[in-house]
């Protein structure tokens, strides 16, 4: 076979410069192209806002992502926008929250949701389809808390937390990239 | 900017009929792109012979989302139904975290080097 290469290009880049805050709120057309910004942005975040290692800033990258992509692709429509709320309470916890504004067509109810993330838990590893790993294993996994809510406007907030009191964390090294937010 | 660029090539190795696909990604695979590559390691392994060996040299991904994943496994799941195996070699850090907390090391073996990922191919 003669060798093969080629390329695939997914999105435009989109820039925000920020400062380290608590709460930090962001809103993204539910588009895919928009999410190699929000995960550049969690993981610079992450090393700025906490002691968490490199290691926890690229968990949290993944989280992130794929609390993202659940909203875009199962809970809004392709017109719609998502908002992400970055919370951090120092010594204690990091939250993260991602709002969609639900489906007009085949909605699905926050209870349909977690159902759906106890049955692929419940699986066995080889007979999962393509999609579904997302909530029930990367955010599950490594984080302390998921929620997720109905809205009154027919979407769902879907929230996790991160408690800052966790012991792996001392052991792990603290990150020394700049102090600057960029995506 | 999501971007995946990709080598498809073979690897002539000895004691073995057919020569080995090694597919060796750089940069990203999210929820912007993977539908698009995925059709390509498809076309490789339905044309492939029975009982070939893929190798997936993942040294330069630096990101992978949960639907990437998904992929993989299927791939595994159409290479071994040809008789065939799935070897990941030289994942970075990240990459190897997010395969195993989804448990693909329960299904595809990871080597640290493409030597190791022959033998086991």
């Amino acid at each position: 076979m003669k060798e093969i290469q080629g390329v695939i290009k997914g999105s435009n880049p989109v820039k925000i410069n920020s400062d380290k805050d608590i709460e930090i709120k962001i809103e993204i057309p539910t588009k895919a192209y928009f999410m190699s910004g929000i995960r550049d942005f969690t993981l610079q975040m992450i090393k700025n806002m906490t002691d968490f290692s490199e290691n926890w800033a690229y968990r949290f990258q993944s989280v992130v992502d794929e609390l993202c992509n659940n909203a875009i692709e199962h809970g809004s429509d392709s017109d719609s926008f998502i908002k992400i709320k970055f919370i951090a309470v120092p010594d204690k916890h990091i939250k993260i929250q991602v709002e969609d504004f639900g489906k007009k067509e085949n909605p699905i109810t926050a209870q349909e949701i977690l159902e759906k993330i106890n049955k692929t838990q419940q699986t066995d590893i080889k007979d999962l389809g393509l999609r579904g790993r997302g909530l029930a294993f990367i955010v599950s996994k490594w984080t302390d808390k998921l929620e997720i809510k109905d809205t009154q406007n027919g979407g769902h907030i879907v929230e996790i937390t991160k408690n800052l009191n966790d012991q792996t964390f001392k052991t792990l090294e603290r990150s020394l990239e700049p102090n600057q937010i960029i995506i | 900017m999501a971007e995946i660029k990709y080598t498809f090539s073979e690897l002539l190795v000895t004691g073995k009929t057919n020569p080995i696909k090694l597919i060796a990604l750089e940069g990203i695979l999210d929820e912007s792109n993977a539908d698009d590559f995925a059709p390509k390691v498809y076309e490789v392994i339905e044309q492939m012979p029975e009982k070939t060996s893929v190798i997936l040299d993942l040294e330069k991904l630096s990101y992978m989302n949960s639907k990437s994943i998904g992929y993989i496994a299927d791939y595994f799941n159409k290479a071994t139904a040809k008789g065939g195996k799935i070897v990941i070699a030289k994942p970075a850090r990240n990459v190897k975290e997010t395969l195993c907390v989804v448990g693909l090391d329960q299904m595809i073996p990871f080597t640290q080097t493409l030597e190791e990922a022959k033998l086991q191919a």
